[in-house]
């Protein structure tokens, strides 16, 4: 049996080919691949600025239907609609006995380097994959995974209720963060974003205030925005050396800082470390979803959050270049989503 | 096939020497020839029918220090002639707490020398190789099965929200007391409260840095603490034995808001004042056994001498002694005199 899949060649160079289709151990599913997004690593890869094994296929942000069970599966079933984990963990290093599964020395994950979801079917462990309600649909479910590394984000930031928080960027993750910190009672919630036609979804998201933030006197604005209240959080969904900056720009006294957003590694930012002593700033990355796929799944079947309105732009497996070059080019793409079951 | 000797408690105290095959270490165990074991009060409860949990026939026997002397399969972080010492969750690692690092509270686990794994009262034993720890060579096989009780100490201290600076109370100056109160010495504690019945006791950690010891039966805890520390009075008390008496010393003692940490082995259900626990805000937390880390900690504070183990050693026997060491273990004019831990050698 052969499957379409878009097979990673090295730097600019994925393709559609015609693959076997995959075989599964006693532990593991197949599943029948519904949609998979495009996420900014995916386009980190083909620049060439992340590690990926060569020949592989991409794809980590998936929703499908079980279409084979392994000898050892119990909880799935074929036809069960299913959501998958892309992250593998070795189970035996340092990290995984300690639970910090998303600092694995085996750096694993599923379209980074073992085979990903553009393509018809993907082999899954069993243990990563999660049951979603009949009333999400496939593209929203699709978005499980981005969503889960969103709450990593917000576990991390130890927001509180009543608390101020500054958002930076208008894309998928920085719109997530909106309905996240709604539901987590942050208020006020400025959003910053690039986008001015996105306005009103943020605003009915849950953003009290939408801020241009190409606007010279940005920071001014955001400040006025909050009012007298401290700005108790800041959250980067970016990663470019403009909009990182100015997340330090606008923190005030006692401000905690998310870096979520990936950027380059050949990102360099201007800091000012005495506003960092002075202000007592706290700086926190964010990396992967280390046990947050389940709370993920639960918001999507319990309708707390909207992620469909994200989805502005959908392609074909066919479409796939076309894909990445409206995610790189097309400054009104939100979600780029790939629906590959025809 | 090669045989060993085991000292299998068959019956409530009651012990049996038998003569049964050395094990083979499966795919990830290890087979470890064991040199030193120490009696741990669980072995005492085991031995005399009171633990709740464990039941014989079963080989006791979970604090010890062993030499490598094979390896199973998938096995490479281990070679024969390595001296070692486990933890002794064997665990599923699938689970809610096991994927989260919390393997010590498994849904499944088993416990080496308790509970579904023979433990060290054997020439041999074998062990998950995850839960396998090398130790340096300046530490002796005495030392290194304290490695145990002191990673206990480890967990209860890290487990609580202590800070740099803290004021403490440990209730119990046994050898969990003990070397919980040298954590926190070790930690930075400004003011340590170590309280016990026994002078000895006491006579000792004061030797070891606690800054006031206390026997209750002479001294209110409470009324002293109420009399003689600022407004924080204690910040942490660490209960360390687990009954009805120091747990109302607990209570007692706090001030609003204190964090108790349970790290004794309560009867299982203790008439307390849970209405000060509610008005007050105080923070009773258990704590159960250690993860790998509290073992790193453990092994270096030893070999760097961060920890006095070694004068809580106080009765050393011969494993073919074993009789005479329980015997030696439960006798209470023994811990009267300062007694500690007793060891049994191969």
């Amino acid at each position: 049996m052969v499957m379409r899949a878009f097979v990673f060649g090295g730097k600019h160079n994925c393709s559609l080919q015609s693959v076997p289709v995959p075989t599964i151990n006693s532990d593991e599913v197949l599943i029948q691949v519904s949609h998979c997004g495009i996420c900014g690593t995916d386009i980190h890869i083909d620049d060439g600025e992340f590690f990926c094994k060569e020949n592989l296929i991409l794809g980590h942000e998936f929703s499908g239907y079980v279409a084979e069970v392994g000898a050892d599966v119990k909880h799935l079933k074929v036809g069960d609609r299913v959501v998958g984990d892309p992250m593998t963990p070795c189970f035996q290093c340092t990290y995984c006995q300690s639970g910090q599964m998303n600092y694995c020395v085996e750096l694993p994950g599923i379209g980074v380097n073992l085979d990903g979801a553009f393509a018809e079917y993907i082999a899954v462990p069993a243990s990563n994959v999660h049951v979603i309600g009949d009333n999400v649909s496939m593209e929203e479910a699709a978005m499980a995974e981005p969503l889960s590394c969103a709450i990593r984000g917000m576990d991390l930031l130890k927001c509180k209720s009543g608390e101020s928080v500054v958002i930076i960027g208008d894309g998928t993750i920085g719109l997530m963060m909106v309905q996240l910190c709604k539901l987590a009672g942050l208020a006020p919630i400025v959003l910053v974003g690039a986008k001015p036609s996105v306005a009103p979804l943020a605003t009915r998201l849950g953003a009290d205030v939408f801020l241009d933030g190409r606007d010279e006197n940005i920071v001014e604005r955001v400040r006025a925005a909050v009012g007298f209240k401290q700005i108790n959080n800041v959250i980067e969904a970016v990663g470019a050396k403009t909009t990182l900056e100015l997340s330090l720009e606008v923190a005030t006294f006692g401000s905690k800082i998310l870096w979520f957003g990936v950027p380059s590694p050949e990102t360099r930012i201007s800091v000012v470390p005495n506003e960092v002593f002075t202000k007592e700033l706290m700086i926190q990355g964010s990396l992967m979803n280390p046990h947050t796929m389940t709370r993920a799944v639960a918001l999507l079947n319990e309708g707390r959050l909207d992620l469909e309105s994200l989805i502005t732009h959908t392609f074909t497996l066919e479409e796939l270049p076309e894909a990445f070059e409206c995610y790189r080019n097309n400054p009104e793409r939100i979600k780029v989503m790939i629906k590959i079951m025809r | 096939m090669k045989t060993m000797k085991q000292i299998q408690l068959t019956d409530v105290r009651k012990f049996e020497v038998q003569e049964v095959p050395i094990p083979e270490p499966g795919p990830n165990e290890v087979l470890i020839k064991v040199e030193a074991v120490g009696i741990c009060g669980s072995d005492m409860h085991s031995y005399t029918g009171h633990h709740p949990f464990v039941h014989p026939p079963i080989v006791l026997g979970h604090e010890y220090s062993g030499i490598v002397e094979a390896v199973g399969e998938n096995v490479h972080r281990f070679q024969k002639g390595q001296r070692v010492t486990s933890e002794i969750a064997v665990t599923c690692g699938q689970c809610y707490n096991c994927k989260r690092g919390r393997y010590q509270l498994c849904e499944r686990g088993k416990y080496l020398g308790n509970v579904g794994i023979d433990g060290a009262m054997a020439e041999f034993l074998v062990i998950d190789a995850e839960r396998v720890h090398a130790v340096p060579d300046n530490m002796t096989p005495e030392q290194v099965s304290m490695v145990e009780p002191l990673a206990v100490a480890f967990h209860a201290v890290r487990l609580s929200n202590f800070k740099v600076g803290d004021t403490a109370m440990v209730i119990g100056a046994g050898v969990i007391g003990n070397l919980t109160a040298q954590v926190l010495k070790m930690a930075g504690v400004r003011t340590l409260v170590v309280t016990d019945v026994v002078d000895a006791r006491l006579e000792l950690i004061k030797k070891q840095g606690a800054d006031v010891v206390l026997n209750p039966i002479k001294t209110d805890p409470a009324e002293w603490v109420r009399e003689n520390m600022g407004p924080e009075k204690m910040d942490l008390i660490f209960d360390c034995v687990g009954n009805e008496a120091t747990l109302d010393q607990a209570i007692n003692t706090a001030r609003k808001g204190t964090e108790i940490i349970l790290v004794g082995v309560p009867p299982v259900r203790v008439p307390v004042n849970m209405a000060f626990v509610q008005d007050r805000e105080l923070i009773v937390v258990g704590s159960l056994q250690y993860v790998a880390e509290d073992y790193v900690r453990a092994i270096h504070a030893i070999s760097h001498g961060r920890v006095d183990v070694d004068s809580l050693i106080t009765d050393v026997f011969s494993i073919n002694d074993y009789e005479q060491a329980y015997a030696a273990a439960l006798d209470k004019d023994r811990m009267t005199r300062g007694g500690m831990k007793v060891l049994m050698e191969y």
